[in-house]
Formats: structure tokens, sequence, C-alpha cells
């Protein structure tokens, strides 16, 4: 092989090693981008569920309350604000809560919720009865929000997990461009251990071989490699034999 | 010393690894798994550092001794490397020390883990563990040899240092012909095994992991419960007849198939080999029988696959030993010890060995009863001489230095006598399950640090039969 054609491969290699580690470290890169955004998505969409849920829950309290001294119109709207919170919520929730089991919890609570809401909302609207709201709110609302807590642990165990293989994926995006790193340098430092030793190195040891000639008459080098140096060795030592003639 | 040469067969010698990357990538791809880039990107690294020195570096025929034993213990621990960036770059339990844990227990045949959950592993992944059994087998370097075409002066010095001394007294064959023969067998074996699996019920993947594991007496199964998992008679039947025929050494094995009079019915190192299996799984069953309400098939069955998983050193599992009486526990640890034949796939003593050794003991007395008398130890037709006994003698007390230089510093991590002893055993032998910590249904993962990386070295040191190992750091001339 012409030494042209193996500094050409030489550096090809290299080429190819960076490129190859260039593009996975950037399309792993942009996957992570993708996943970190979904993952702050996800999040958002969580905060505002549970934003609305939380609200929807204070604004029947406070219509209760409101209908309690007589104000019924402001009852009605802060109640219809609930509702409007937390048929949003059920939308946000929907997209959230994917799985089976996330989806079975997530019905369990808002049937406690459509129960708490019938039970005590709509039924104390009809019968304005203190005694029978004081004696049943406490019960049905602690269900309710037993109910709640577990549907958030579920969302924020998942979001530990999504978080987890976040930083696995962080680390498998990183290790192919410290890889590349190591390997380019390592390469670079064989390839100039060999270049000396089979390129610079035969190269100096022809010089001094052929400055011996002039006092020495003698023409003595030894080239490992059979590329344009072993020739070059070869054509100087025909050259020798023939100025020695 | 010419290390651009060196590096040019160690590139040949990681080339192979390439290959075998690049079909596990082929089954992450068919798996959509997350494998993928870390074994692709694997495979590009292993191709251009193995093309690399072959471009720059030109071809040279002669090696000196000391240049083929840096390149038989250089391709090794390269091969360690190269092999556990998958696991690293992959991540989960995988840091830098697990990673290389794992890849050299796999190419040394170990096949001790660090993994607390194997079932967690994608597809290609599994393949890439079972590959290194495979790869590590046959040994990388003869691997390289057998394939690429290379000068019969390099090939003598590379498989000086590869093949235990024994294997290629025994081998008495020209080395080409030798090395093919060693593959053939290898490459049969995996084949049929593969095929008796499939047909026993075990899914194709898990039949091809399975087999690379048994002829290569590694021992990394797919999934956690070992081969208990599939709980079936068929399959341990299947696992242990091929794990015995794994420790049979591969010339017998294939003069045998070819019908010649030296076989492994009339080799006294097989017949010794097998009868002491036999006497051991016997005397475990009984001793399970007699002190558990275990039933006695039952306990034949358990006996048999762990005495012969143990004995071969592959380590396969099909029940918990660290529970069994402390009696079985000392037959196995005698195992662990003595392994299987020389010029098989698998490492520790060896039956040939310890055959040598026990004929010796009975010379010795009769030379001491009779001085005036000449006496000779004779293995079948063949005179043992002085100086073979010698090496022999020289590389048992060798072993044991290793195994208690070993132990002690593994105990000054503060871990258990039984663990310390028996992980450096398990790992130097390359047999894989040990006892306590590290026993059949445990993994190595508890461990530090420091004592996973002393575990590796012992690991290496078995493979390489520990004098290949040792000589290259303690050679007085670096030429």
């Amino acid at each position: 092989m012409k030494i042209k054609a193996k500094i050409f491969g030489g550096f090809l290699t290299i080429i190819i090693l960076l490129f190859a580690g260039a593009f996975i470290t950037v399309f792993q890169f942009v996957k992570l981008n993708h996943n970190n955004r979904q993952l702050l998505d996800e999040n958002k969409q969580y905060s505002s569920a549970m934003y609305n849920v939380n609200e929807s829950l204070n604004l029947y309290n406070d219509g209760v309350l409101s209908l309690l001294t007589d104000t019924d119109r402001q009852a009605v709207e802060l109640i219809s604000k609930a509702d409007s919170l937390y048929n949003h919520f059920v939308i946000i929730s929907k997209e959230l809560y994917k799985t089976e089991d996330e989806k079975i919890l997530l019905k369990d609570f808002n049937e406690d919720f459509q129960k708490f809401r019938q039970y005590w909302v709509a039924s104390f609207f009809k019968t304005h009865d203190l005694q029978f709201y004081l004696s049943t709110k406490e019960p049905e609302f602690k269900i309710l929000r037993s109910s709640l807590s577990r549907l958030m642990l579920v969302f924020q165990n998942k979001l530990l997990g999504d978080s987890e293989a976040l930083y696995e994926h962080f680390k498998r995006a990183l290790t192919p461009g410290i890889v590349t790193i190591i390997a380019s340098l390592l390469l670079i430092l064989m390839f100039n251990m060999m270049f000396n030793r089979y390129y610079i190195n035969p190269l100096s040891r022809l010089t001094d071989a052929v400055n011996k000639f002039h006092y020495k008459r003698s023409f003595k080098v030894e080239i490992e490699t059979d590329d344009e140096i072993g020739k070059l060795a070869k054509s100087i030592e025909e050259l020798t034999k023939l100025i020695k003639k | 010393m010419r290390f651009p040469v060196i590096i040019r067969f160690i590139g040949i010698i990681i080339l192979i690894n390439a290959i075998f990357l690049f079909v596990s990538s082929l089954f992450s791809m068919y798996y959509n798994e997350t494998s993928l880039i870390p074994l692709l990107f694997t495979a590009i690294i292993t191709t251009v550092f193995g093309i690399f020195p072959i471009i720059l570096v030109p071809k040279q025929d002669d090696l000196s001794a000391f240049e083929g034993m840096t390149i038989v213990v250089g391709g090794w621990i390269t091969t360690g490397i190269v092999g556990a960036l998958p696991y690293f770059m992959w991540g989960g339990e995988f840091t830098f020390v697990n990673a290389f844990f794992e890849s050299v227990s796999g190419y040394t045949t170990t096949g001790a883990s660090i993994l607390t959950d194997i079932e967690v592993l994608p597809n290609g992944l599994l393949f890439w563990r079972a590959s290194t059994h495979f790869i590590g087998g046959v040994g990388v370097i003869l691997f390289a040899l057998v394939i690429l075409p290379m000068s019969t002066g390099s090939k003598m010095v590379l498989f000086n240092f590869e093949i235990s001394n024994m294997a290629k007294d025994n081998l008495r064959y020209r080395t080409r012909y030798a090395m093919q023969v060693i593959l053939y067998v290898y490459v049969a074996l995996g084949l049929v095994e593969t095929i008796l699996l499939w047909a026993g019920g075990m899914p194709l993947f898990d039949s091809v992991c399975h087999s690379f594991a048994t002829i290569s007496t590694g021992g990394f199964a797919t999934k956690n419960a070992s081969i208990a998992y599939y709980d079936s008679f068929y399959i341990e039947g299947v696992i242990v007849v091929f794990m015995f025929l794994s420790g049979v050494h591969f010339g017998l094995l294939f003069e045998t198939f070819r019908l010649k009079r030296n076989n492994i019915f009339t080799s006294p190192v097989v017949q010794y080999y097998f009868f002491g299996l036999l006497i051991v799984s016997v005397l475990i069953a009984l001793k399970l029988w007699i002190s558990s309400d275990q039933p006695i098939l039952s306990a034949l069955r358990d006996s048999v696959f762990q005495t012969v998983s143990i004995g071969t050193s592959t380590g396969f599992a099909t029940t918990d030993t660290n529970i069994w009486p402390v009696f079985t526990q000392f037959l196995l640890i005698f195992l662990s010890f003595q392994c299987a034949c020389a010029g098989s796939t698998t490492s520790g003593i060896k039956v040939d060995r310890m055959l040598v050794m026990f004929k010796s003991i009975r010379q010795q007395i009769k030379q001491l009863q009779h001085p005036n008398s000449v006496s000779v130890v004779k293995i079948k037709n063949f005179v043992v001489s002085n100086d073979i006994l010698n090496r022999i003698g020289v590389f048992v007390f060798l072993y044991f230095v290793i195994l208690g230089i070993s132990t002690m510093l593994i105990s000054l991590f503060d871990i258990d006598l039984m663990t310390s002893f028996s992980a450096s055993l398990a790992t130097l032998s390359n047999v894989g399950p040990g006892f306590s910590m590290v026993g059949s249904v445990s993994n190595y993962n508890a461990l530090p640090d420091a004592v996973k990386m002393i575990l590796s070295v012992d690991m290496l040191l078995g493979r390489l039969e520990v004098f290949g190992f040792i000589s290259l750091f303690f050679i007085k001339s670096w030429k």
C-alpha cells in the first residue's frame, strides 16, 4: 500500500470514529431534549390539574357557605365555576393517567367526587339543612381527600420514575461523547507512534546511511515496509552499487 | 519489543468482537431496544481500532516469545475493556467497574454476575453477554488465528501461550489442524445443543444464549432463576450432558466422533473425570436425602445438575446450594479446585493434573517402600517425566498461593471468610458461583469495587493458567 493511501486510511478511520461519536451524541441529546420537554409539559399539566381540582373543592365550600348566608346567586356562580374547574381537571387528567391501574384510580376519584357533589352540595341546595351538612361534610370530604392523595402519589411516583429515566438517558447521551474523545486521543497517539516508527525513522536511517556512504563506501539500511520508502531505499542501494563500480 | 506489531495483533483480536457486536445490535434493532446505540457504537469503535493498525503497521511474520505472550495477555485485557463498553454505555446497574467485571467474567467464561435483575436487560445486551462466553470459551486469540491467514511461525508462538501445556501434549496434531479441530467441535456442540434445547420448548433466543454459556462452560443465564426458571427435566438433562461434554478434551471428542481408538471411552483422564462427578453426585444426593426430607429422585436431580455445573466450571443453578449441608458444600469446593479436562474450555487445576498428582502419591509411597526400585508415573502408555511432575507441583502451589493472597486481600474489606475464600476460588477457577454472599442464587453486586477488581484479576489469572499472566509482569528483560 502506498504511503498516501495509508495516511488517508488512518485519517479516515479517525474521521469515521469522530463522525459516529458526534452523530450519536447529537442524536441522543436531541432525543433527551424531546423527552425533557415532554416531562416538563406533563409536570405543567399535572400542576394545572391539581390546581383545578383543589380550587374546585374550595369553591364548592365557598358556595355552600354563601348559601348559608342566603346569597343564593353568588353561591350558584361559585358552584358553576367550581364545576367548570372540575371539568377542566377531568379533561387534563385523562391525558395524564394512561395505564390501566392509573385509569382505575382516576375513575375511583371521579366517582368519589360525583358522590361528594351530589351528596351534600346538591342536597344542601334543596334542603338548606345545616345539621345534615355539618354531619356529612367531614367524612365525605375525608374520603375525597384520601382518594385525591392516592391519585397525586401515583403521578408523583411516575414523575420520579421519569426523572430517573431521564438521568439514565442523560448518562447514555453523554458517555458516547466521552468515549469518542478518549478513543480519538488514543488513535492519534497510535498514529503518531506508528508514523514515527514506519515513516519518519526509516527516512532518518536512510539519510544516515547515505551520509555514511560518503566515507564508508558501503550502504546498508533495513526498511520494514514495502512502500515508497522501501522502494527509495532499494533505488539508493542500486545507485550506490553503480557508483562503487 | 515492537508495540505497533502487538497493537496490530490485538486489533485483529478485537475485530472478532466487532462481528458479534454487530450481530447483537441487529437483535437490538429487531426488538427496538435502548441497547442499540451502545452496541452499535462499540461495534464501530472496535472496527476502527481493529482496522487502524492493519492499515498503518506492515504485516509481520516473526514474533518473539515475549511478544506472543504480551499479545495474549494484552488481548484478554483489551477485550475485557471493549466488552464492558456496551454495558457501561447502557447504564442501569453497570458502573464502569461493574461493567468491566461482567465483561471479564463473560470472556473468561466464569459466569459471575453483578446483576440483581437479569431480566431487565434488553435482548441485544443478553446476546452480547452470551457472545462474550462464546468468544472467550475458545479463546479470543485462538479464534483470530484460525480465521485469519497468518504465517505458521506467528501462530505457533501465540498458540503456545494460549493453550494449556497439558492440552498441547495430548493434542499431537499440527498447530493449524489442532486449532481447526477445537473450533469444529466447539461450533458443532453449540449447534446441536441449541437445536435440542429449542426442541425441548425453550425459546430459540434463550436456547442460543444458554448453548453459548454451556459449551464455553460459562454460566450466564437469561433469567434471574437461571435454569430453574424452566423447571424442565429434559432441559436440565440436555444441559448436564453438554456441560459434561464441554469439559472433555476437544481433540478426544473429535477422535471419538471419527471412531478412532484414542477416544473418550479409553482415556483414563475422562474415566477419572466421569466417575469423579458420578461419585460426588451420588454422595451429595444421599446426604441431601438423609439430612432433609427431600425425596431421593429430586435430591439426585439437584445434585447431578449442581455437581456437573460446578465440576465443569459452568455455574448454572437449579437450586440454592447455600442452604445445603456443609459436607456437600465441601465436595463442591473440591470440584471448584479440580474442574474438568485440559483441552476443553474449563479452567481450574484440571482433572489431568489431579490424576497425575494422585498417581504420583502412589509412586512416592512405592519409592519409599523400595528405595532402590525404579517407578514412574504413567497415564495410559504415556510416562509422565519428572520435569512435568515438577511443573504440575509448581503450578498447583502457585494456584494456592494466589488463592491465599486473593482471599487475604478480600478479607481486608471486612468480608466474611467463606465469601472471601469462595469468591476467590470461584473466580480463579472460572466457576462463577461460590457460597455465602456469592452463592448460586446470589450475585457479586454487593461487594466493594476494589474487591470486584481483585476478582477480575483472579478471573484473568485463572483463564491464562496463572503463568502466562504472571510471567509478563515479572520478566527481567524487555527486549
